[in-house]
């Protein structure tokens, strides 16, 4: 029992690492008012760009600085049309989604198929990983998901204590405001937008250097949609992303032991369960029959525009 | 709708016409790099998927989903409800039509036919229906509800036709064919599926434009608060288009296993659900615009086949679906920026 | 007004094109009647395939056998037409034939048996171009397909060999008859070597992803067992094994670079005695379309063996028995064969027929799951 408990956990890390970075960024650019629906096509950009450095120099370094500059010319292109020109976010989410995956596909052709001698290892961490259960769990995993042990908290102190992290708030809740106390709202957002895709990237490089070594068209599978989802999920909140990433990932874990241990019941009904489970949790941590059942920032895909204030 | 109206004419064809040949040319880069001559491409594209009966009619047969899909969105997004569900309604739709085809009792000709056209529509709308309670009533974030039902509404379309639905002596996830009796009729090397797509259309364009439903829509639209005020319930609202636009989803199903597969498969929609919301968007949410891209759309993916003969990857038309949407997008700045000398109540402000 | 006047306009525009398209209608069909005579220097064939042709898995399989064939007939790799990402979709599949038919080509394979039921439909309205279909057999095509359970026999039983334990693994992706048949091959196999073996199985239910892969090896692994078969495209699961200690099958090609140390041996998909007999019998003009093709041994091959981590002695064993199969001194699906719901498949004495075998609707005694 122990043995499961620990391979269910050990496993729902990763997963859920593997989309939290998306699902923060996102977090921070809805923050700032801008939805970005491309997840998924930023995403696969980010695997494709860090598997080809990877594939070229070996350096693992150079790979993640490959992937957070694709995730932030994207970014910035993103940007350009939502914040400048004032485009439906929902719309560009989807043109970015496409143009992604297409584009991922398209340079990536040569190198499908192929492993790479490099990628994240597991790296024990000293004393922490003899913690029984929780060190086996938590303390034997790669570096991108002990650096996402320090971007969660890190990430809450920033948008809930700092002065910055209340204009980040305010920037969503209320543009023409901070625009009045002379606050560079366009600037603010193109920051965010910037830093939202940067971090969507390594979710995907996550996918390409840690989760395996390799590069397939499409293998994201979905995941920027989870993401997506994890987003309006937690309130907008990076801690309960966390939980909700796990609790995604524990779930769709479970569905695959259970094919085991009761089997006779159709595999597609397991398959269901993670999706069931995302809705019967938003339905309890959102539901109007909640006090403060909506987080949603306010002006999120609302446009805003200088002159028409 | 008032703001727009105010664009020129000449102005809202010409803008998105210059801004996909600016995405072509853009395209255009990466078939270079490819190594290829652009222009002997696109020529290629339209010419086989247009300029030619069988092309053509691959295209259309294409489009006859992204049609369904892309005014179930249309209509959602009218009320600003972001119903990104259209492949499980979709999925749904063809599930319970499709029940009755294979296993329902054999009526005559057009009845079988009218009885699945109405259970394809309920089966999407109930699907939907559960979307539109969860947010009428708790207000729950309708675009993560109708994500993950597209997930389940998948497996399970997946699990029938793995299944119990799967033809005898088959290796493959398709049912037997449909009785002969609930084909729908062809119209060429299509399906009659495409008139009844255009009269659904004009319907819905008649719904939108000329009925009080259809107005009060466009108020919620603009402002569900104002909208509470002037006593139109907004609750019935989300769940009428809600249902409306799950039943044109599901209707999609309809049109393709009568129309064209003439059997139920897994993964039936095939993704045409998503495509539908870009359909939607490229065509400002008008019906009859919907069928006109759909169309060109349709024309996209089938000439992917043809220009793949040339050498030129697979991913090249996929590309250039986004990469014409990006532009498209930029390019209705030129439309928005009118719109920005308006203020809030209405007044116009003169010009310069 | 204007609205209305968009409407007309929309409407009108709709119709010309509808009659452009009618009046294009002749002209097309006959094109290739006149033509030169057929040699290897002047085929031409189409392959349609699901994913790209160098996806590590299936797709790679298929195309690089055909091209195998194509080599040893010498015909020149341009006479190649490949359309990839091709959805098993009514209108995909029709909007490729078409493509391919519009280029001249004389054989199409169509590589997923996913097409199968399109493909026959178009075959049948065009008898020009012949069209090789991989699964089941239908009418207007010739059909082939890969007696994998026989390699999965030779993995299952390499597997169990070397298994501490008598519980196996096998992670599979959708419930298809040809995964059945890899999977009641692993199975059967494994009880070759031990009677008391045992296959735990987990389904993907999707044809690719990697994280539902990775956790059904992980899955696996932590029911303690060492060894498993696959039958999934990525090589996710060749990797969690590799990182978690425990050893399995490549399926598809040679997987074994992607996970040295943790892939024993490879099932390898091996077309190209088919192809290169549907090939010449449609340069000599012989092509028929009623024939069916389902074929063992060298076909169901598997690689070299990872000489790291198999050791001699099994491989001489495993060898023996491939050499047995081919024989036909073992029977894979022989009797006495009970499915897991304990119904008799095959009374002893008597083997199964290809065509049950070909579309199995079961899973073996000793394999603990559903589908």
């Amino acid at each position: 029992m122990m043995a499961l408990i620990i391979s269910i956990g050990a496993a729902a890390v990763v997963y859920a690492v593997s989309i939290l970075y998306a699902a923060i960024g996102e977090i921070f650019s809805q923050r700032a008012g801008i939805m970005n629906l491309g997840i998924e096509g930023i995403m696969l950009m980010g695997a494709v760009s860090g598997f080809l450095t990877v594939y070229h120099t070996n350096s693992l370094a150079l790979a993640m600085l490959a992937v957070i500059c694709t995730g932030a010319i994207l970014g910035l292109v993103f940007a350009f049309l939502t914040v400048t020109l004032q485009s439906d976010q929902t719309v560009c989410g989807m043109a970015f989604l496409i143009f992604g995956s297409g584009l991922s596909g398209f340079i990536g052709k040569k190198v499908t198929g192929i492993a790479t001698a490099v990628k994240f290892h597991d790296i024990s961490i000293p004393l922490l990983h003899k913690i029984p259960v929780i060190g086996k769990i938590f303390f034997q995993q790669d570096l991108l998901v002990y650096c996402m042990y320090i971007i969660i908290p890190l990430s809450i102190f920033y948008i809930y204590k700092t002065r910055p992290g209340l204009i980040l708030r305010a920037l969503g809740e209320n543009p023409a405001a901070l625009d009045t106390a002379g606050i560079h709202v366009f600037a603010l957002r193109y920051a965010y937008v910037i830093f939202g895709c940067a971090m969507i990237a390594i979710s995907g490089a996550c996918i390409t250097l840690s989760y395996t070594n390799f590069w397939n068209e499409g293998m994201t599978g979905g995941k920027g949609w989870i993401a997506f989802s994890l987003v309006a999920f937690s309130r907008w909140n990076p801690g309960f992303a966390a939980l909700g990433a796990l609790l995604f990932g524990g779930i769709s874990i479970l569905g695959i032991n259970l094919q085991i241990y009761l089997p006779g019941i159709p595999t597609q009904f397991y398959s269901m369960l993670p999706y069931a489970a995302t809705v019967v949790a938003l339905i309890i941590t959102t539901g109007s029959f909640r006090k403060q059942h909506t987080a949603e920032p306010a002006a999120l895909c609302q446009k805003y525009d200088r002159e028409g204030r | 709708m008032e703001k727009k109206q105010t664009v020129p004419l000449y102005k809202k064809i010409l803008n998105p016409i210059i801004c996909v040949l600016l995405g072509l040319a853009f395209s255009a880069i990466f078939i270079i790099i490819s190594g290829f001559d652009p222009l002997t491409v696109f020529a290629k594209m339209i010419s086989y998927s247009f300029l030619n009966s069988m092309g053509l009619y691959g295209s259309i047969n294409g489009a006859l989903p992204l049609m369904f899909c892309g005014l179930s969105v249309a209509l959602a997004f009218r009320m600003k409800l972001n119903n990104i569900g259209a492949e499980g309604q979709f999925a749904i739709g063809a599930v319970l039509g499709g029940w009755f085809a294979l296993y329902g009792p054999s009526l005559p000709a057009p009845f079988g036919l009218i009885v699945m056209f109405l259970l394809c529509a309920l089966g999407g709308g109930l699907w939907a229906a559960i979307a539109a309670a969860l947010k009428a009533y708790w207000k729950i974030n309708e675009t993560i509800v109708t994500l993950m039902f597209n997930y389940i509404a998948l497996l399970f379309l997946d699990y029938l036709c793995y299944g119990p639905w799967m033809a005898p002596k088959q290796t493959t996830a398709i049912t037997p064919l449909i009785p002969d009796s609930m084909y729908l009729p062809g119209l060429g090397g299509t399906s009659s599926a495409l008139i009844l797509a255009v009269v659904i259309a004009l319907l819905l364009q008649f719904y939108l434009q000329r009925t009080t439903g259809g107005y009060q829509i466009s108020v919620i639209r603009d402002s569900s608060q104002s909208a509470t005020y002037a006593g139109i319930s907004v609750k019935r609202f989300i769940f009428i288009v809600f249902i409306l636009s799950g039943a044109l989803a599901g209707l999609a199903g309809f049109v393709k296993v009568t129309g064209i597969l003439h059997r139920v498969q897994a993964q039936l929609p095939g993704g045409a659900g998503y495509t539908g919301i870009v359909v939607a968007y490229l065509s400002q949410f008008n019906p009859l615009v919907v069928i006109l891209v759909a169309i060109l759309f349709g024309g996209l993916q089938n000439s992917c086949a043809a220009v793949q003969i040339m050498g030129v990857p697979s991913q090249i038309a996929t590309m250039i679906q986004g990469t014409i949407m990006i532009f498209v997008i930029a390019g209705e700045f030129l439309n928005h920026y009118k719109i920005s000398f308006y203020r809030e109540d209405g007044m116009e402000v003169p010009e310069q | 007004m204007k609205k209305k006047l968009i409407s007309i306009l929309l409407v009108v525009a709709m119709a010309a094109m509808l009659l452009t398209g009618c009046s294009g209608n002749s002209g097309n069909q006959t094109k290739d009647t006149a033509k030169a005579k057929l040699d290897y220097s002047n085929i031409k064939i189409g392959e349609i395939t699901s994913l790209v042709v160098n996806d590590g898995g299936w797709c790679q399989a298929t195309h690089q056998s055909l091209l195998a064939a194509m080599k040893e007939l010498g015909i020149p790799e341009e006479n190649l037409k490949v359309i990839e990402n091709v959805a098993e979709d009514q209108v995909s599949v029709t909007n490729a034939y078409n493509a391919l038919a519009s280029e001249g080509v004389n054989l199409i394979v169509g590589a997923s048996a996913g097409y199968a039921t399109f493909l026959s439909e178009l075959a049948g309205k065009n008898s020009n171009i012949i069209v090789a279909q991989q699964g089941d057999q239908v009418p207007n095509l010739i059909g082939y397909q890969i007696r994998n359970y026989e390699g999965m026999f030779l993995a299952g039983y390499a597997c169990a060999l070397m298994s501490p334990t008598d519980t196996l693994g096998f992670a599979a992706s959708m419930s298809e008859a040809s995964v059945r048949g890899a999977i009641n091959g692993y199975a059967l196999g494994a009880k070759y070597a031990n009677p008391n073996a045992k296959v735990k199985l987990v389904w993907a239910n999707s044809w690719y992803d990697v994280d539902i892969e990775t956790q059904s090896a992980k899955t696996l692994i932590n029911q303690g067992i060492k060894y498993m078969g696959m039958e999934a495209s990525s090589p996710a699961i060749p990797q969690t094994c590799q990182e978690n200690g425990a050893y399995c099958i490549g399926y598809n090609v040679d997987m074994k670079d992607l996970a040295p140390k943790a892939v024993l041996f490879s099932y390898m998909w091996n077309f190209a005695p088919i192809y290169k007999d549907i090939i010449t019998s449609v340069v000599e003009g012989k092509a028929d379309t009623s024939k069916y093709y389902y074929e063992g041994g060298e076909c169901a091959n598997i690689s070299a063996f990872n000489e790291a981590i198999v050791p001699k002695d099994v491989q001489d064993k495993v060898l023996q028995v491939k050499a047995d199969l081919a024989s036909g001194k073992i029977k894979v699906f022989g009797g006495e064969l009970k499915d897991n719901k304990g119904n008799i498949l095959v009374p002893a004495g008597q083997t199964m027929s290809d065509d049950k075998i070909n579309t199995q609707q079961f899973l073996v005694e000793n394999v603990i799951g559903s589908f």
